[in-house]
């Protein structure tokens, strides 16, 4: 249950920074195209909040298309490494591996492949957001209690009665957590996707938006876009954290 | 031995990049791409010593994708940039404080790539294509209001002509001068289609400098400017020597291309304004329609005064 | 009757598990048991008691199945066995009915028999009230139970307990013993448990082996003559305390 003052003082520590920022380009007279003052921010959020919104459902719908995959095929992966040892010995490194390859360097690779458009962009935030799910999912599954799976022996359990029974819903509290990181990721994959593919006939996301305003030097602009791609990553953070509190808060583990 | 190595080193040491030179006072010039055609007088200045012989060493810095030169001539990060007209308005437009010295291409090299093909003659007429632009610029955005583009797929532009090459149904944003030359260098048959046509015109590879330098050194920008305009004129006439220099320094673009390129600028830069009022010479209605028309495309907001983007005083004269 | 292992065995139609001359030599080289033989009669419960290590618990996973000995066999009678261990190891994302209940979902077992049949389970341990409560919101000692309820819901001929009750505290603990004897007076089974605590083992079995340290033999056995019925006054008794005394004594004569 989040109290009041969970939600107050980090809205303090927003109002100051504000104030503070005012009070720096106020000081400083730094030019405005470098950084904006806050109000300037504000008016051009409310000016284009229509476009700001519709960009905003745009990446959040793609990222929440690669989040849903990742889960599914991490899932998958994380299945047959935690089935197979031998599998799992061979390519588990090339999961932690591939995490590393940043994403800007694969991105333009994929629109190569896929074209420009809403699939390549899902398919960026998919490449980032699977491997969370696959080391979390492979961890949860196969890091249950000797004494359970005795258990399930003794009781002459089935592989799959096994898996279904005890090691997935075990490994549910990990994989949650490793889908609320998972989320954040496919935000900003898409937002990177976006970035590259660029636009289709269909409506721009928010990684098209700021690269726009920024060639077109319309820095406040900019800063708006920018809050909105915080703001849809909080948003993804705070519900996958909120979906993770109910599936574990009767959950904590005991002996 | 031991000499030659300290001697190769101290003129590494005084060739290198900063400080004082030999040559004298140290400019930067920012570009807008990497070095091509495009740039040709400011590097035939390089080329030929004219800014040695006033006093300056010209230190150029090439650009490229994603690289804003505006901010780094407005914060006097560099002193001097080369970009296109509405890159200015732009920049005026959200406050940065630079100003167009010399515009020696006075006919807007964009246009739209589409293959002879397609049987596409004008801009008005483009149809059934994927067009590949680059996202928020205002040609695209001309482009949109002023052409029909029926069942026209925008897509991100790439910057080379590959996908161009194998599809028919495909056209991109272009300089007349660079892409076409090398498409049909690798057997294409491209077709260009200038902005012009439908009557957006900015000015290309426009010298600006901030308001502030102009007010503190003028003499400075004087130099720079009459060496520049005369580097245009000679890349004009004599353009050989110079691609060499851009070639060692772009050794991607290939000679052909730049040769190519520099045929297909001259009558861009030697056309009837600049015999009449000289090389990199501005007229101020142009800007006075520009601005207008980027007001018209909505990149423009609120009161800009279009005498202020721009000063033509140091542009040479041609002699009477 | 189940056979396992590489010797031939004697057989003893009455008894419900069979270890002979049993020999656990883990991978390492070490010996964690040395040619151990016992017989489990039908009902009958039988403690193993030593020192930590000597090897008591990997002789009940050797009966359980879990663990094949490297030398000698083992017999178990076919049909449910029930395992008791050290922790509940409840699962936490079930509720406790939902627990008891999975040896019988395991079984293939109908869910409305199988709910039926673990909530009487639960009733016999004293649990009925907390069937739809998660395991985190138990104590020690009624997550102990539930466990209890869990080994016990197949009806099994056989049931093991390995130091089931270390984990809970001194009072639990004996509550817990006296819900073993009541559960023996209303269910058949027979049971092994092995324990450190020589009193917990004399409280409840009816043959206590007293088992030397690592590598561990059976060094003894004491006859408890206390019958069924037994009572939290029976601890105070003399001749508790003498039969506990004796097998202290051996425990402590044991070799090592």
């Amino acid at each position: 249950m989040t109290r009041a003052i969970d939600v107050v003082l980090p809205l303090v520590v927003a109002l100051l920074f504000v104030l503070l920022w005012h009070a720096f380009v106020a000081t400083t007279g730094i030019a405005p195209y470098l950084v904006p003052p806050p109000a300037e921010v504000g008016h051009e959020a409310w000016e284009h909040a229509g476009d700001l919104l519709a960009a905003t459902a745009r990446t959040g719908a793609a990222a929440a298309i690669a989040l849903v995959a990742s889960i599914a095929g991490g899932l998958v992966v994380a299945f047959v490494f935690a089935q197979s040892p031998l599998v799992a010995r061979s390519l588990y490194p090339y999961a932690i591996f591939l995490q590393t390859v940043p994403v800007v360097a694969i991105a333009p690779l994929v629109i190569i492949w896929s074209g420009p458009g809403l699939r390549s962009v899902v398919v960026i935030a998919f490449l980032v957001a699977v491997f969370p799910i696959i080391t979390s999912g492979t961890t949860g599954l196969t890091s249950v209690d000797r004494d359970l799976h005795d258990l399930f022996r003794i009781y002459r359990a089935s592989r799959w009665q096994t898996f279904w029974k005890l090691r997935l819903p075990h490994a549910l509290p990990d994989i949650v957590t490793g889908a609320q990181v998972s989320g954040g990721l496919a935000v900003i994959g898409a937002i990177v996707g976006e970035v590259f593919a660029g636009y289709g006939a269909e409506a721009h996301g928010l990684g098209y938006l700021v690269v726009v305003t920024a060639g077109q030097l319309k820095t406040a602009y900019l800063f708006a876009a920018i809050a909105a791609c915080t703001l849809l990553g909080l948003l993804f953070f705070a519900g996958l954290g909120w979906t993770r509190a109910a599936v574990t808060r009767r959950w904590r583990a005991v002996s | 031995m031991k000499a030659l190595v300290a001697l190769a080193l101290a003129c590494a040491v005084a060739c290198g990049d900063g400080g004082s030179a030999p040559g004298g006072r140290t400019v930067r010039l920012a570009l807008n791409w990497f070095p091509e055609s495009e740039h040709g007088g400011y590097f035939a200045a390089i080329v030929h010593g004219l800014y040695r012989e006033a006093g300056l060493a010209m230190d150029v810095r090439p650009g490229g994708p994603g690289v804003a030169v505006v901010p780094r001539v407005a914060s006097r990060e560099v002193e001097f940039g080369v970009v296109n007209a509405d890159d200015v308005v732009a920049a005026r437009a959200a406050g940065a404080a630079v100003v167009a010295l010399l515009a020696p291409i006075h006919r807007s090299p964009w246009c739209v790539m589409v293959h002879e093909a397609a049987g596409i003659h004008r801009l008005a007429d483009l149809h059934d294509l994927t067009l590949a632009m680059q996202a928020g610029s205002p040609y695209l955005a001309w482009l949109e209001r002023h052409a029909r583009l029926g069942n026209v797929r925008v897509v991100p532009y790439p910057g080379t002509v590959a996908e161009f090459l194998v599809n028919p149904r495909y056209a991109q944003q272009a300089y007349v001068f660079s892409e076409p030359i090398l498409a049909a260098a690798k057997g294409g048959d491209p077709l260009c289609l200038p902005i012009a046509e439908l009557g957006f015109d900015p000015y290309a590879s426009v010298l600006v400098t901030s308001d502030a330098l102009l007010h503190a050194e003028p003499e400075l920008v004087r130099g720079v400017v009459e060496a520049s305009a005369r580097g245009w004129a000679r890349y004009a006439e004599e353009p050989g020597p110079t691609n060499v220099h851009i070639l060692s320094r772009n050794p991607e673009i290939g000679r052909a291309a730049l040769d190519r390129g520099a045929a297909a600028l001259r009558p861009l830069v030697l056309d009837d304004d600049a015999r009449r009022d000289g090389v990199g010479s501005m007229r101020a209605e142009r800007w006075q329609t520009l601005v207008g028309q980027m007001r018209e495309l909505g990149l423009v907001e609120g009161l800009l005064d279009a005498t202020a983007l721009h000063d033509g005083r140091f542009v040479p004269r041609p002699a009477p | 009757m189940e056979e396992d292992g590489a010797d031939a065995v004697v057989v003893d139609p009455d008894a419900l598990a069979e270890a002979t001359d049993v020999g656990v030599r883990f991978p390492n080289g070490t010996d964690a048991l040395d040619g151990v033989s016992l017989r489990l009669r039908p009902a009958e419960l039988v403690a193993v008691v030593g020192p930590s290590g000597c090897g008591k618990s990997t002789l009940l996973r050797v009966l359980a199945g879990l663990l094949a000995p490297t030398r000698g066999g083992v017999r178990t009678a076919r049909g449910a066995v029930g395992i008791v261990f050290q922790q509940p190891t409840l699962l936490a994302w079930r509720t406790v009915v939902a627990n008891v209940t999975l040896p019988l979902e395991l079984a293939g077992v109908r869910s409305g028999e199988a709910t039926a049949r673990a909530l009487a389970q639960l009733a016999r341990v004293g649990l009925g009230d907390v069937a739809r409560v998660f395991p985190i919101e138990l104590s020690g000692g009624m997550r102990m139970r539930a466990a209890l309820a869990r080994a016990l819901v197949t009806e099994p001929q056989l049931l093991l307990l390995d130091e089931p009750f270390a984990s809970v505290d001194e009072l639990t603990r004996e509550r817990l013993g006296e819900d073993v004897v009541a559960l023996r007076a209303t269910q058949q089974f027979a049971a092994l448990l092995v324990t450190h605590s020589v009193s917990e083992a004399v409280f409840l079995a009816d043959r206590v082996l007293v088992m030397s340290p690592r590598p561990g033999r059976l060094v003894g056995e004491v006859a408890v003559p206390f019958g069924r019925t037994r009572d939290a006054a029976l601890r105070a008794s003399p001749v508790f305390a003498k039969i506990t005394g004796e097998i202290d004594e051996r425990l402590r004569r044991a070799p090592a």
